[in-house]
């Protein structure tokens, strides 16, 4: 065999057990729903604000530059990554997602990727996010939940192509900084036959 | 037993497609990248056969309707007042404006957008706007919607052609309705217990017959899933699914006439769920589902309807069946185009564990794993259309050791090799060069 594999993933971290359970499914989904709802009651500060946009390209910045293990620090001990496909009334438990993560599968995609023989990713994605209209409000908890619209550019082969969502964050707070608890991408085009989108959105 | 294996292998007066289809097993690029092919297995394949339509559980209630494309017709699909199931081309018999515009829902007729004819959901003309300008020699039989002329059910799984002289849907089938039987009845549940929903959908730029040829190809998965195959066994040790690296296996293929093909790994499977990957909730909802049950053998058979079944079938031109309920539908767009639409399904009477773990399970391998099908297939038709010097593609392996069932006529072959395949494209030759005349009712 000609291509070398770069990496078997052992300096991932060990597998943990799902923590996803009915009730998860629900803090998820109410999750959403607020964020639908959100008006400008309990906005955060303007401080914070800018504080959340910063983390907000960083965390961008490093899934352009596939820094996944950089990435996955950002990630709560309990974190889901949640990409639906349905625009509206989205829900876990009657419905397959595009993706539905948790740690554990985000790591399989990682240690997947990272082997080097991905052959959809044989060239990988070249990607620029651009990431705005972003706005928070304080949570539950001291939670900080942030809705941001993102158009992740993507180039590859010859072509460019766009994947365009709006994001909702769930953020706790973590040494001066913050942790991404829920990462919801709601993708305009959720319902429609996929492409190559073999990357991490 | 003569007649079975002569229905299963037809051989037809000579036709201007046996120059593309050898019996030594190779076949033209031209059938993969021909725009002019393409329009006729259109016509040919997707009019004048069996396609699957969808499953009737899409559809439960009376005047619910789908819409779906047939070979790129649109199509209503519904379920009239008395329970039957009609298709018709959601084409107005007036100026040809689609008289359906929703995906799906609920209606009793169709009313065109565009001058307001209107139908029963049967595809009768009911009424047309300002009737004084066709006078009364207007015929509304001859403008109802078009229908398909042949339509019939198997298992919950509804078929429908344009071919009104196509064989019976069980004769078509064959031996594939043994598979088929096996894949709904491990579900255990009556008809009514079943409810589909929508899996994981997917386009490809390439032709439909790619994805055809790649869901009974079992050589690839060693080299194509590599990637899947090293993280499974770093991350979770040897003994997930996907595991196997070589020929030295009881896994088969087997052609089963008719175009219709299976993809075996059942003697390797000990356990579809101990031999699944781990899904977000797995714990969770395994130990939900033992402590309502409070049985533990039980438990265990219920968890068994979750992961790989141990089937790949395809039931030609358009539709492949996992089992666990995991089904998908070819749907051809343009010669180098095809939309792939996975399905799953729930069972109503089942603990809710067991259906989220289903939903859970369907979307794991398109994420460490199919895509990497749908690229080679991109690159293959690329290739295919651009390289005129290479005309040919090899299916023969496997002619050295496949092994024919003289009473079914089922030919059965090693899982790698690509007899399935080359059975597929004999019947793809006899399907494009005989008579067939499409039409509506």
């Amino acid at each position: 065999m000609a291509t070398q594999i770069k990496s078997t993933a052992t300096d991932l971290p060990a597998p943990d057990g799902g923590y996803v359970t009915p009730a998860l499914h629900a803090d998820v989904e109410a999750f959403v729903s607020r964020m639908r709802a959100r008006s400008g009651v309990a906005r955060v500060s303007q401080a914070s604000l800018r504080n959340i946009e910063s983390f907000l390209y960083d965390e961008a910045s490093l899934l352009d530059r596939r820094r996944y293990k950089e990435w996955f620090e950002l990630l709560c001990e309990d974190f889901v990554y949640w990409v639906p496909s349905t625009y509206q009334d989205s829900t876990l438990d009657r419905e397959v997602s595009i993706n539905l993560d948790d740690r554990r599968r985000l790591l399989d995609r990682i240690a997947y990727t990272e082997t080097g023989v991905q052959v959809a990713q044989i060239p990988v994605s070249r990607t620029l996010r651009v990431v705005s209209n972003v706005r928070g409000w304080n949570g539950p908890g001291s939670s900080i939940e942030v809705a941001a619209n993102v158009v992740i550019w993507e180039y590859r082969k010859g072509r460019t192509n766009a994947f365009v969502a709006a994001q909702h964050f769930m953020l706790t707070r973590h040494d001066g900084g913050y942790r991404i608890k829920i990462k919801v991408l709601h993708l305009l085009d959720c319902d429609q036959p996929q492409g190559n989108n073999s990357f991490i959105l | 037993m003569a007649t079975v294996v002569q229905a299963l292998y037809p051989t037809s007066a000579p036709g201007k497609y046996d120059g593309l289809v050898l019996p030594n097993g190779m076949v033209h690029r031209s059938i993969y990248t021909d725009p002019r092919i393409f329009e006729e297995e259109m016509v040919r394949i997707f009019g004048g056969t069996w396609v699957f339509l969808l499953h009737e559980s899409e559809i439960p209630n009376p005047h619910d309707f789908k819409t779906i494309t047939v070979g790129r017709r649109p199509t209503i699909v519904t379920r009239t007042g008395d329970g039957a199931i009609v298709a018709m081309l959601n084409r107005c018999s007036h100026r040809g404006s689609p008289v359906c515009l929703a995906a799906s829902g609920n209606a009793q007729q169709f009313v065109c957008p565009y001058h307001g004819w209107t139908y029963a959901n049967d595809g009768t003309l009911k009424a047309v706007t300002f009737p004084d300008g066709y006078g009364p020699a207007f015929d509304f039989k001859s403008h109802s919607l078009g229908r398909f002329p042949r339509l019939e059910s198997y298992r919950c799984f509804v078929f429908g052609s344009l071919n009104p002289a196509v064989e019976s849907l069980d004769e078509w089938l064959g031996p594939a309705r043994e598979t088929l039987d096996w894949s709904v009845d491990k579900d255990g549940v009556e008809p009514d217990g079943l409810q589909v929903i929508p899996g994981i959908q997917m386009t490809y730029r390439g032709n439909w017959k790619q994805q055809n040829d790649n869901n009974t190809d079992g050589y690839h998965t060693p080299f194509l899933h590599r990637a899947t195959l090293v993280m499974n066994r770093s991350r979770y040790g040897p003994g997930k699914w996907l595991s196997h690296v070589n020929d030295k296996t009881q896994m088969v293929c087997q052609y089963l006439g008719h175009g219709h093909k299976l993809g075996d790994h059942r003697a390797e499977l000990r356990s579809s769920w101990e031999q699944s990957r781990p899904v977000p909730g797995r714990e969770s909802f395994s130990q939900a589902l033992a402590a309502h049950l409070g049985d533990e053998e039980l438990t265990k058979q219920y968890l068994e309807l979750v992961g790989r079944a141990g089937i790949n079938l395809v039931i030609y031109p358009n539709l492949f069946v996992m089992g666990n309920g995991t089904f998908a539908v070819f749907e051809p767009v343009a010669v180098d185009c095809t939309n792939v639409r996975y399905y799953t399904t729930l069972l109503k009477d089942a603990p809710d564990p067991i259906n989220q773990l289903r939903i859970r399970f369907d979307e794991d391998f398109h994420n460490v794993g199919s895509r990497d099908d749908s690229e080679i297939m991109e690159l293959i038709q690329h290739n295919l259309s651009v390289t005129p010097e290479m005309e040919w593609i090899d299916v023969s392996r496997g002619m050295c050791r496949q092994q024919v069932d003289s009473v079914t006529g089922v030919i059965t072959s090693n899982k790698t090799d690509d007899t399935a395949i080359r059975g597929a494209y004999q019947y793809w030759k006899h399907l494009m060069n005989r008579d067939v005349k499409t039409s509506v009712v």
